[in-house]
């Protein structure tokens, strides 16, 4: 009787959390329903998952993924959670599945949770693939990476150690354990270190923080970075969410503290431009990111390849991209290089996401 | 063919040839005025073209150079040209390698309208953004080849080229032709040149921002470089066009230095016309059958009373000649027609009256001249039985005097016959004058065969004794002479009568002149024997018009002579008789 009275009201609070991408309406639908709703135009489903559906970050990368199906032909279809629960990624899926959907590209908030789901969705003929953030290689047939996860995790440091001219003490601030792709920059960002111990020598790395991609607890982490090393000269945090909470606290806390990692300019245009609490910092175009989800996924759908290594198919604008081995044994493909944000380019990129 | 068809038939062959050539003129101009508006409306094309190909070029020269002019891009150069590493220095250096890819696609977003933007030197340092391709290590760059290019970048403020010519750099299987435009990276002071931006379009891009694949089909635009060397289309080769059926014209891309060429087939330029040109040959050929119809209506009613006139005049004969040969005369002409036809045969009918007469009054005198002969031949037989010859041999020159002038068989007749015959009578004239009377006949030989009118001699010979001879005493004399002299034969006959006055002879002259004036309309007033010297030169001249003169002068010491000559400028044929 627990158990079915936690079923339902589990049921219902994905029900309340299922949002769509572009359509209020459409936000207190369930996948089975919209999926009804699209029927009548005989377009198959590519439905995207996101961490959250508050993030700009993921709404920017919903943003491409729309625009990708709409060239291709097909119905793009935006969920994402209230929060970043896995479980509530899980009852999306299973919705999605029994709705049919030709496409389930996720953003994982855990790269292993959601294998079982995932891997009943692929048996059910759903092309499967991750973005941003993967899941495990069983629980896929591509990953869209962002960008190389080694690069992104040695420029962080490299550029954080640029920052604050090679001395001082270094603090990380991270989403959560689980987090795929964060704690793969995070281990090649240590690995830059181990591997050029002169470089580093005079870098003090302290451990990792985890700020759950949530404000209060990236606020709280910084106020506890701030108070237990008054010593800090710069935070790392490879997170949208936790960039925006770091500047705020460090321009509440009028600390000199500098900051940087992975964001949005649209969001952080105000810690370089104003502040200078951020010399710069990184991100690849979560719009593109999206995009190339959506045409990647198309090609899996058509059969114009199968997720194999030297596998090459057209991304619309992008133009053709390759499947490439992935460290994990998997299968993925690149966006590119992440973009480098400061002075002189923010004006231009803030406007655009 | 009637008369009808065949003025039907003429008509609408000749308005068919009209409407024929009304066409061909319609159609010329029409033709002409399409490759006039088609030639506007080219050049007006290629023009737009032009500035969407200059200002496509301008684009990529304003972001090479704005890359090309970042100080980031310059001093980074700079410090890997003086380094000569040649390892790609992007490979290894993350921080850079994403500064200088953030420079380059911050300049290209956010629309990303550069297909690819490329940073290199000669020592291998590359770094691009845009479109991926699967070599972007830039390790297969031709040292070489880069300096080679760097040098051309020192006189030149760009280059481009096109895939087939970029052959420094190794392009994936799946792109399509490029076009680069490369720029210097220079240190604006020493101007050295640290390295080269490379602005890459898509040449599929180029073509759909220029719209040519916006063109019609029968239209094509050639895109040709300084060389002529043609650029685009790919599939499509300028050269092999067949500039016969083509309207073609050209516009050059003035700061490139490019050629533009629009093709466009004439039977496409036509063909908007060509539903006109339906409708012209349709109206024509409504007009036309209308316009045969109209002239047969026309030419039957012109030809219908024509006809009937036809037929009447046919059928009509000289005892039944009615007043109106046509009925209707609703038409002027058909009017004037019939009045001159009656006219006609009004005079026609009194000549025939005329001639009737004639003929009844020849039939009377040859009645007359038999009952003569009969009592001239009983003279003679009584001459020859009471032993007098001289009756007999007057008797007979009687009868062949009267049988020659009353003989209608043969009007013309030879000198010869008139000689004889004068002859005759002169001598019946010297039986009864005796010795009071002589004459003498002089005729060439070669002249005696020469056709003449019936009766000439004899009534200028009356004339002799009936005028000349009465108030002068015997012995009368008549001289005859027929000769020939300059080349023109001539008769003359002298007498010495009382010969004519002066007034006689001007009386003469007139009278002669006022008859051969209209001489059918007089003929029949002349008498024989009244006006018997005038009715013989009458006759003469209206056998023989202007073959023969005529002279009446006088003879010395007293009398007339006659003389009848031919004419000085009359032909051989004319002087037949």
């Amino acid at each position: 009787m627990f158990n079915q009275m936690k079923l339902f009201l589990i049921l219902m609070l994905c029900g309340a959390l299922l949002s769509s991408c572009n359509n209020s309406d459409s936000q207190s639908e369930s996948p089975s329903a919209q999926s009804t709703s699209t029927k009548p135009e005989e377009k198959p489903v590519y439905a995207l998952i996101t961490k959250e559906k508050s993030n700009l970050y993921m709404q920017k990368m919903e943003e491409g993924f729309e625009t990708a199906c709409e060239e291709i032909g097909v119905t793009a279809a935006c969920y994402g959670p209230a929060d970043y629960s896995v479980e509530a990624q899980i009852e999306i899926i299973e919705e999605l599945i029994e709705s049919k959907v030709a496409v389930i590209a996720v953003a994982a908030n855990d790269e292993d949770a959601l294998q079982d789901v995932l891997i009943r969705a692929m048996d059910q003929g759903i092309i499967v693939l991750s973005l941003d953030s993967a899941v495990n290689k069983d629980s896929r047939m591509l990953h869209i990476q962002p960008a190389d996860p080694e690069k992104v995790g040695r420029v962080l440091i490299q550029a954080a150690a640029s920052m604050i001219d090679n001395s001082g003490t270094v603090g990380i601030i991270t989403t959560t354990g689980y987090a795929t792709n964060q704690n793969l920059w995070i281990a090649w960002l240590k690995q830059e270190i181990e591997d050029n111990p002169e470089k580093y020598k005079d870098i003090i790395l302290l451990p990792e923080v985890f700020g759950n991609d949530e404000e209060e607890a990236t606020i709280e982490q910084t106020l506890y970075l701030l108070e237990t090393y008054p010593e800090l000269d710069i935070i790392i945090t490879p997170s949208a969410v936790s960039m925006v909470a770091v500047g705020n606290t460090l321009r509440e806390q009028d600390s000199d503290v500098l900051f940087t990692g992975l964001g949005l300019p649209a969001e952080l245009a105000d810690f370089i431009e104003i502040d200078k609490s951020c010399p710069w910092f990184y991100l690849w175009n979560p719009i593109d990111l999206g995009y190339l989800a959506a045409y990647s996924a198309a090609a899996l759908d058509k059969g114009d390849i199968l997720g194999e290594p030297g596998d090459r198919f057209s991304a619309g604008t992008l133009s053709y991209r390759v499947v490439s081995q992935s460290g994990d044994g998997g299968t993925e493909v690149f966006l590119g290089d992440p973009v480098k944000f400061d002075e002189n380019n923010i004006g231009l990129w803030k406007t655009v996401y | 063919m009637g008369f009808l068809n065949k003025l039907v038939v003429s008509y609408s062959i000749v308005i068919l040839i009209f409407i024929l050539i009304l066409i061909g003129i319609a159609y010329n101009y029409i033709v002409s005025v399409s490759q006039q508006t088609a030639s506007i409306n080219q050049s007006q094309l290629l023009n737009k073209i032009s500035s969407q190909v200059e200002y496509y070029l301008d684009e990529m020269y304003k972001m090479g150079s704005q890359v090309a002019s970042d100080t980031r891009i310059i001093n980074m150069f700079n410090v890997l040209q003086e380094e000569g590493d040649p390892e790609n220095y992007f490979e290894y250096s993350i921080m850079d390698s994403i500064e200088a890819g953030s420079i380059l696609t911050s300049f290209n977003a956010p629309d990303y309208l550069i297909w690819r933007i490329s940073v290199f030197n000669q020592y291998g340092d590359y770094m691009s953004d845009g479109i991926e391709i699967q070599n972007q290590t830039g390790e297969e760059k031709d040292k070489l080849n880069v300096e080679r290019l760097m040098d051309e970048l020192q006189s030149q403020p760009f280059l481009l080229f096109f895939q087939n010519d970029a052959d420094y750099i190794e392009e994936d299987e799946y792109s399509d032709m490029t076009m680069s435009m490369l720029l210097p990276i220079t240190n604006y002071y020493a101007d050295e040149i640290y390295g080269i931006v490379e602005i890459q379009q898509n040449m599929e891009n180029f073509q759909q921002f220029i719209a040519l694949d916006q063109l019609e089909d029968s239209a094509t635009v050639y895109l040709l470089d300084q060389e002529m060397n043609q650029i685009l289309p790919r599939d499509n080769d300028y050269n092999s066009l067949d500039k016969d059926q083509y309207y073609i014209t050209y516009e050059s891309v003035n700061t490139y230095g490019w050629n533009l060429a629009l093709a466009v087939s004439l039977a496409s330029m036509t063909k908007p016309y060509q539903g006109i040109l339906g409708y012209i040959i349709l109206v024509s050929f409504i007009i036309v059958i209308s316009l045969i119809l109209t002239i047969y209506i026309i030419t039957k009613r012109i030809t219908t009373p024509l006809t009937n006139l036809s037929k009447s005049v046919r059928h009509i004969t000289l005892d039944n000649v009615p007043e109106d040969l046509v009925k209707d005369e609703s038409m002027d002409e058909v009017r004037e027609l019939n009045t001159a036809f009656t006219a006609m045969l009004e005079r026609l009918t009194k000549s025939l009256a005329y001639e009737k007469r004639a003929y009844l009054l020849a039939l009377q005198s040859q009645m007359d001249p038999h009952f003569l002969y009969n009592i001239l031949s009983i003279i003679s037989g009584m001459g020859l039985e009471s032993g007098n010859d001289d009756i007999a041999d007057v008797c007979g020159k009687i009868s062949a005097l009267m049988r020659y002038n009353a003989s209608f068989d043969n009007n013309n007749v030879t000198l010869g016959d008139e000689i004889t015959h004068a002859k005759n009578y002169l001598e019946l004239m010297k039986v009864r004058y005796e010795d009071y009377f002589v004459y003498s006949i002089h005729a060439n030989e070669d002249l005696l065969q020469m056709r003449m009118p019936r009766q000439v001699l004899q009534p200028i010979l009356e004339n002799c004794f009936e005028h000349g001879f009465k108030s002068v005493p015997p012995v009368w004399r008549i001289e005859i002479n027929a000769d020939i002299k300059d080349g023109r034969w001539y008769i003359s006959i002298s007498d010495n009568g009382a010969g004519f006055g002066d007034a006689e002879l001007l009386e003469l002259d007139k009278k002669l002149e006022e008859y051969s004036k209209n001489l059918p309309e007089n003929y029949h007033e002349l008498k024989i024997g009244g006006l018997g010297l005038i009715n013989t030169i009458l006759r003469l001249k209206l056998l023989m018009g202007e073959g023969v003169e005529y002279q009446a002068r006088k003879n010395t010491p007293r009398g007339t002579i006659i003389i009848l000559q031919e004419g000085k400028n009359i032909n051989d044929k004319d002087t037949d008789s």
